[in-house]
């Protein structure tokens, strides 16, 4: 057992022990606590946390949720990128095989669909707590348009999904939704043109919404969550109760 | 808040020229920084600009907007529906015409219901006479007629890019 304890007080003091517990290894109540207040996840997290913070009934734990929806849709996002060709050829078989040919295929592609619904719905609850908790007043102000332009992404992913399965429901979704673009006075014709890549809904748009989808609108989001959680921090951390 | 010095130019480094320049109080190191943040401004502008002008296509490759819809003598009397073009063709013994059959609302395609004698769209139940005539629903303007010619060997040819006043018919 003393073995034990000397190998792992070595490895721990080693340089690559070092970089992990830079304390040491924690074998005494100090080192315990450090540990856990100098995590690299303390970063984000406050060390400390009001109490009415974590009563479930005070947040509803919808930011929270969002953000699992977001970190499962990546995943499962990626996992169906393995087998998704945005072609108009092959977009729609593509998405039938998902279903019938590829092993735990239905499984991915539900949790990504049933993930992007629960998203939508939880920043959106998310939004009405903010609002409840009166958590949009100074100091917030900032937090609250950052969540509005998070809300606008989420919403802009949830949309540009909707063509991929290349179905009859996702085409017509997209032909009135960018029709509607159409309608905007003076830009209007300029933004479904540029959405689309052309008059029609073709192989053009599909690409366009599956690169908006994948790359450009994920990493907006990603980078607007880092600012939203610092926000929280530098605001003085989780609004108190009214 | 900052006091004010009575008057004076704000603490800054460097050489300061020692009498206001003639041409009016702006210094020389303001000038210089309007002139820097204002060519990198410029720049930034272009290159956004290209960034931007970059994702409108020039070429595209979309189906031609004209079409021979067959020879004019075959065209049956009554309406024919050109499913992958969108057009009703309507043939009155020698007069045709066409009418597109995008919905004006939001660009679903309408159907013919023979039954009912109008058009009607599935998306938002927009309603259409005949004609092409707003009976009901969302839709804010009358069906599109199209321009229908004649080609050498006898085919209607329809162009879906060019209308033609509502009750236009042709004679052929």
């Amino acid at each position: 057992m003393s073995k034990l304890k000397e190998l792992m007080s070595a490895l721990a003091n080693s340089q690559f022990g070092r970089a992990l517990f830079r304390h040491g290894w924690p074998d005494n109540p100090k080192d315990q606590a450090l540990l856990l207040t100098n995590d690299f996840s303390m970063h984000m997290f406050p060390v400390k946390t009001k109490r009415h913070g974590v009563r479930f009934w005070y947040t509803w734990c919808m930011g929270g949720i969002a953000l699992s929806c977001f970190i499962a849709l990546t995943l499962t996002g990626i996992m169906l990128m393995f087998y998704y060709v945005p072609s108009t050829a092959r977009a729609y078989q593509d998405m039938i095989d998902l279903r019938y040919v590829v092993t735990f295929g239905r499984f991915i592609r539900n949790l990504h669909r049933w993930a992007a619904h629960a998203m939508v719905f939880t920043v959106f609850m998310h939004m009405c707590r903010v609002f409840i908790t009166g958590s949009y007043k100074p100091p917030r102000e900032m937090n609250w348009v950052v969540g509005i332009v998070l809300l606008l992404a989420t919403t802009l992913l949830s949309y540009t999904g909707y063509l991929l399965p290349w179905d009859q429901l996702a085409y017509w979704g997209v032909q009135v939704g960018t029709k509607l673009a159409g309608y905007v006075p003076g830009i209007g014709k300029d933004v479904s043109w540029v959405l689309l890549g052309g008059k029609n809904i073709d192989q053009n748009a599909l690409l366009r919404f599956y690169v908006l989808h994948t790359v450009v609108l994920p990493a907006v989001l990603t980078f607007f969550i880092g600012v939203h959680f610092y926000r929280i921090r530098k605001d003085g951390g989780i609004s108190g109760p009214l | 808040m900052l006091k004010k010095l009575g008057g004076e130019a704000p603490v800054s480094f460097g050489r300061q020229p020692s009498s206001p320049s003639p041409g009016g109080d702006v210094s020389r190191r303001s000038f210089l920084t309007m002139i820097g943040w204002g060519s990198t401004s410029v720049f930034f502008a272009g290159v956004l600009g290209s960034l931007a002008r970059f994702m409108w296509p020039n070429v595209t490759f979309e189906p031609s907007t004209t079409f021979k819809a067959g020879l004019a003598e075959q065209i049956k009397d009554g309406m024919t529906f050109i499913e992958n073009k969108k057009v009703f063709i309507w043939r009155e013994g020698g007069a045709y015409w066409a009418i597109s059959a995008i919905c004006t609302h939001l660009g679903c395609t309408v159907r013919w219901i023979p039954e009912a004698n109008q058009y009607q769209c599935p998306c938002h139940g927009s309603i259409f006479g005949p004609e092409g005539k707003v009976l009901g629903g969302p839709a804010p303007r009358p069906l599109e007629w199209l321009e229908l010619g004649l080609s050498a060997d006898g085919q209607l040819v329809i162009d879906t890019e060019k209308k033609v006043d509502a009750g236009k018919k042709t004679k052929l």
